[in-house]
């Protein structure tokens, strides 16, 4: 079903000469822990370059039955997504436990620079925190069946990952989603500077001490699935330490303040 | 081992992020910052943003969006998940509106041209040179203006320049985009815009779309009808058009047609419903009328009664064989959509926009659309009837509603009607006899007249553009547009944001306030009206379109035009607070102290009720994600929207026991009318010289003129220039290979492009596509002016053309 990433899991960073790290505080390992350990759940490398599915254009009724075996998580109804639970691992369809490796029986150790490196890379390919991720490479203009065959359960062959897809099958890919640059005309030029701003890192999780679970730091809206960015798919820095766990809301609950609707926080009771 | 394991990926990962950063290298470095912990400033986080509601800024589907806000600064965009029309979901271009605020050449300072060079002046200059410009020759002044517009900014242009000057010499962007959908459902209907809804599309069994893209110019909509397959249910997707895009991939049919074949195919379908007697008989006895010209080489917007017999020796030449010689399409499949038509039991959506309208019979196709939906009564139920879209987020609720067009007064009043005047006098506080019983000149006119030599007495001498640039859109540009250069006597005035092909020829700038740097509201596709309030300012010294006008027409009132005052001698945009003392708005100092939007569009509201069109209450809107008119006050407090229009049940206007009510009916009797428009060949046909057809368009990264699409990277990027599309056989008969320089020539114009084959879209044979969303590369000074004379809209996409390989090119 899907090919394996290479898959054992990092190791420790003991020993290794990365110049990138002498030198820091310990100050910044205590945040680079707290970003971590947010990661390993939650992290924000989220929808990177997944995309969509495709119904074919012959026939629905083949459609349908690709749905129903490949068990995959689908568009929900206009009219009823106002309604619906789209938060991570809400029912069995989630695939986290599925995806994980048969041989993945240790604890999985951090890599801060890895992990900078993947936050790196995953706010390069979009224009803010929350904004679709571009196509780092070039696409079919008229098959969105070529998206789906890599980005349905995500793929990893050699140092290339297509990622899952972490929100329910739409149909139409491109349209959020674009090239990071045309493959009709690679190397153009940006005609003017923008000085938009943007909103980049939601920030680590809160914790109530040093070693409890983080919240998500993320909203759950086209998020659904925590395997997309989480799983062993996932970049190395961003990916959990405790695959094995599959009910990650068991532990990690999401912020409301990051969701809409927004709710107003409402009193306690007062002592009278 | 596990050394070397280790750094191997580490190194694969640094090569995935190196080659990230080097295609994005200055999102990247703030990309860095962002997110190491030692950058000295850290970009915001998500715990200090403030979200507010907030409609798109670019097509007229009407998403809601919720804006994130830091420090005065937009800097994030999620889809709003309370909204009806989107429900969370946005396309790439709304997923980036964000970024339009930010481009580096903002306009920041007014700007008068001085010896041919462009020199910084003050506001006062700004507007006292306007309103100079204007006392001189109010007859000869015109506005151009958009879709763009928000209400209350079309509210006031139309109230300044036909309440105050007299002079109906004002006309929206809109006339290029919709006037054919306009005068398409006037003549069908009596009243404008859709009678169904979105909601259509869960329900539909069916979907037509009529030369229409969805898939790249309306994304959610294309979405909300295609994911329903990944959910097990069945809707057919029918592709009726001349070429083959994005949205073909999904159709289930696609029938390719030769241009302008669509007025045979509808007259076809039309044809065997009645030759097979499956047509709704009940429905067309009971709702419909039957019309056709009186003299059909003198195409009218209302016609003249016939009768059904006649109706049908109309119609009897449009055989399938006849319709398959015109159009292309087989006999087979020209029965099969007739026999789809007969079905009772599917419920149809047809979707149509640009492919339609812009047409030197746009007019007759919108008409014949609904003649084939009304004869066989596939009309006015959920998941049943015709939806025309549109291109801006208030080509509806401005342009329509507000009527800001040559011929219109607010509220679907027409200038040439006595009683219309006079309703308008008194809403407006004028004196009798005020406004101008002459309907001013449309577009096409308006830039004709202002780019030809003096001479003739009623020219246009001035002209003041808003939220819009014709220097890209206007057909044939040589003669509409480039051509002010040589008259020198000419008087250009343009609001915008940036920098554009019409701000090139303009002759004073006035830098603009857009999107949440001001109030707003905007009508969508579907009748809905969305509010929005300011949430950041504009930069510079940029100032809200509509305080330019009011600003100016003070300025007027200072100088003593009568016009600008009222019958009671007051300004005619003096408002009061609730103690009576005035707020003098026309100072920019006062403009954000109180509510203007809510002032003039309360103001506005009760121009609405004459057709039926009942806009919700300011307060009411501020509360929604917009609401759908008529909005009626159900019980007090309770204001309900409509979602089919006619129809009783949902229409609150429809009288008990109708079942289907057409109360603006042309022929006053509650029908509306099934009407005969003939098939007529194209303006300008392919021939020895120019062999090819050229078709124009969008892409579903750039919104039109890309102004603001080109300024964010993330859309730059995926499309960066225009091309031109060929089909694989023309390019190798001529040499062409993929990203060779190829020069396009019609009667009007030349142009280099690169070509594109086997790209975005497929045309087939003898046929050619160019977006026009590149400025530098301007396919519309290649375009036709020729247009429709009913609603005066040019045909954008059919002309003749030819190419070669371009001379630098040559080996």
């Amino acid at each position: 079903m899907m090919s394996q990433p290479p898959n054992n899991p990092i190791e420790s960073d003991h020993g290794d000469p990365s110049d990138q790290r002498a030198g820091f505080t310990s100050l910044f390992v205590t945040l680079a822990l707290t970003i971590a350990a947010t990661g390993y759940f939650v992290g924000l490398r989220q929808e990177s370059n997944r995309q969509r599915f495709e119904p074919t254009n012959t026939s629905t009724d083949n459609a349908t039955n690709n749905h129903i075996t490949t068990g995959l998580d689908l568009a929900k109804p206009y009219h009823q997504m106002a309604a619906i639970n789209t938060g991570p691992n809400r029912d069995w369809k989630n695939h986290l436990r599925n995806a994980v490796p048969s041989n993945l029986n240790a604890l999985q150790s951090f890599d801060p620079s890895l992990r900078k490196l993947a936050l790196i890379t995953r706010a390069s390919t979009r224009a803010y925190e929350g904004a679709p991720p571009l196509i780092p490479h070039p696409i079919d203009q008229t098959s969105t069946a070529s998206c789906v065959a890599c980005h349905t359960n995500g793929k990893s062959v050699g140092a290339v990952t297509a990622p899952k897809m972490s929100h329910p099958l739409y149909a139409n890919c491109t349209q959020c989603h674009v090239e990071s640059n045309s493959s009709f005309s690679p190397n153009a030029n940006l005609l003017t500077d923008n000085s938009f701003q943007p909103l980049r890192s939601p920030g680590p999780g809160s914790r109530a001490w040093p070693g409890a679970p983080p919240t998500m730091p993320h909203k759950t809206w086209m998020r659904q699935d925590c395997s997309s960015c989480h799983g062993p798919l996932a970049q190395k820095g961003l990916q959990t330490t405790h695959p094995w766990r599959a009910n990650c809301t068991q532990c990690h609950v999401p912020d409301a303040t990051l969701e809409q609707p927004r709710f107003n926080p409402t009193p306690l009771p007062k002592l009278r | 081992m596990t050394l070397q394991r280790r750094q191997f990926i580490k190194a694969s990962a640094m090569a995935a992020a190196g080659a990230a950063l080097a295609a994005n290298s200055d999102t990247s470095a703030k990309a860095e910052r962002a997110v190491d912990p030692t950058s000295k400033s850290p970009l915001p986080a998500i715990s200090d943003v403030k979200w507010d509601k907030a409609p798109c800024r670019f097509c007229g589907t009407g998403c809601h969006v919720q804006v994130g806000v830091k420090d005065n600064k937009v800097v994030a965009i999620a889809g709003d998940r309370q909204a009806d029309v989107n429900k969370g979901l946005l396309c790439v271009k709304g997923y980036h509106v964000g970024l339009a605020l930010y481009g580096k050449d903002r306009l920041t300072k007014p700007l008068l041209r001085r010896n041919g060079k462009l020199v910084e002046i003050t506001w006062e200059e700004a507007i006292d040179t306007v309103a100079k410009r204007i006392l001189k020759s109010p007859k000869t002044f015109a506005i151009y203006g958009s879709g763009q517009w928000t209400v209350p900014e079309g509210y006031a242009a139309q109230k300044f320049i036909k309440g105050g000057l007299a002079n109906n010499n004002i006309d929206p962007n809109a006339r290029l985009c919709m006037a054919s959908a306009v005068t398409g459902f006037i003549g069908s209907f009596g009243v404008d815009e859709p009678a169904s809804c979105y909601d259509d599309l869960d329900v539909c069994d069916t979907v037509i779309t009529w030369g229409n893209n969805p898939a790249e110019m309306h994304p959610i909509l294309f979405s909300r009808i295609i994911d329903r397959r990944s959910r097990g249910q069945k809707v057919t997707l029918i592709d009726i058009g001349t070429r083959k895009t994005r949205t073909t991939q999904y159709a289930d049919h696609y029938f390719e047609m030769l241009p302008q074949a669509d007025l045979a195919l509808t007259n076809g379908i039309a044809h065997l419903l009645i030759k097979n007697n499956t047509y709704d008989k009940s429905f067309v006895e009971k709702y419909c009328n039957f019309r056709a010209d009186a003299d059909e080489s003198k195409p009218s917007l209302k016609g003249a009664s016939i009768t059904f017999e006649r109706y049908k020796e109309k119609i009897a030449p449009y055989t399938p064989e006849y319709v398959s010689k015109l159009s292309g399409i087989s006999v087979e499949k020209i029965k099969f959509l007739a026999e789809l038509f007969a079905d009772p039991k599917q419920k149809i959506v047809s979707l149509w926009c640009m492919g339609v309208n812009q047409h030197t019979r746009g007019t007759a196709v919108n008409n014949l659309i609904h003649t084939i939906h009304l004869l066989s009564g596939h009309f006015g139920k959920p998941g049943d009837g015709p939806q025309s879209l549109t291109g801006q987020p208030a080509a509806c609720g401005t342009a329509r509603e507000v009527g800001t067009l040559a011929h219109a007064l607010p509220g679907g009043r027409l200038v040439a009607k006595p009683e219309h005047r006079a309703q308008c006098e008194k809403l407006w506080k004028l004196p009798a006899g005020r406004l101008n019983p002459k309907p001013g000149t449309h577009t096409v006119l308006m830039w004709e007249k202002f780019c030809t030599p003096k001479g003739a007495e009623k020219n246009v001498d001035t002209i003041w553009v808003q939220v819009t640039n014709p220097g890209q859109t206007l057909p044939n540009a040589h003669k509409l547009f480039l051509n002010k250069k040589k008259q020198n006597d000419r008087f250009l005035i343009v609001s915008d944001v940036y920098p554009t092909a019409t701000t090139e020829l303009a002759d004073l700038i006035l830098p603009a306030a857009m999107w949440v740097e001001k109030n707003g509201i905007y009508g969508n596709s579907e009748r809905r009206t969305q509010q929005w309030f300011k949430m950041v300012d504009p930069p510079g010294d940029a100032r809200d379109d509509c305080w330019m006008t009011i600003a100016v027409a003070h300025r007027l009132h200072e100088l003593g035009h009568p016009g600008m005052k009222d019958k009671d001698g007051q300004f005619i945009f003096d408002y009061r607070d609730a103690n009576n003392n005035p707020l003098d708005i026309w100072k920019w100092e006062n403009y954000y102290k109180t509510n203007v939007d809510r002032l003039l569009y309360e103001e506005y509201r009760p121009f609405t009720h004459m057709k039926h069109k009942n806009v919700a209450p300011y307060d009411e809107l501020v509360k929604a994600r917009g609401l759908r008119w008529p909005v009626v006050e159900t019980k007090p407090g309770k204001w309900t929207e409509t979602r089919w229009r006619f129809t009783e049940g949902y229409d609150p206007f429809v009288q008990k026991g109708k079942g289907m009510q057409f109360y603006h009916s042309v022929s006053d009797d509650d029908r509306a009318l099934i009407w005969f428009r003939p098939y007529t060949k194209p303006p300008e046909v392919p021939d020895k010289e120019f062999p090819f057809w050229l078709c124009t368009g969008r892409v579903v990264e750039h919104w039109h003129t890309g102004s603001m699409t080109r300024r964010i990277p993330q859309l730059q990027r995926a499309m960066p220039s225009a091309y031109i599309e060929i089909h694989p056989d023309d390019a190798s008969s001529l040499g062409i290979a993929n990203g060779n320089t190829v020069t396009l020539e019609t009667p009007r114009g030349k142009l280099n492009l690169p070509a594109w084959v086997n790209g975005r879209g497929h045309p087939p044979r003898g046929s050619l596509f160019v977006p026009f969303f590149d400025e530098s590369l301007p396919i519309n000074e290649l375009t036709l002016d020729a247009h429709c004379p009913i609603s005066k809209q040019p045909d954008y996409k059919k002309c003749a053309a030819r190419i070669s390989l371009a001379s630098s090119e040559a080996k």
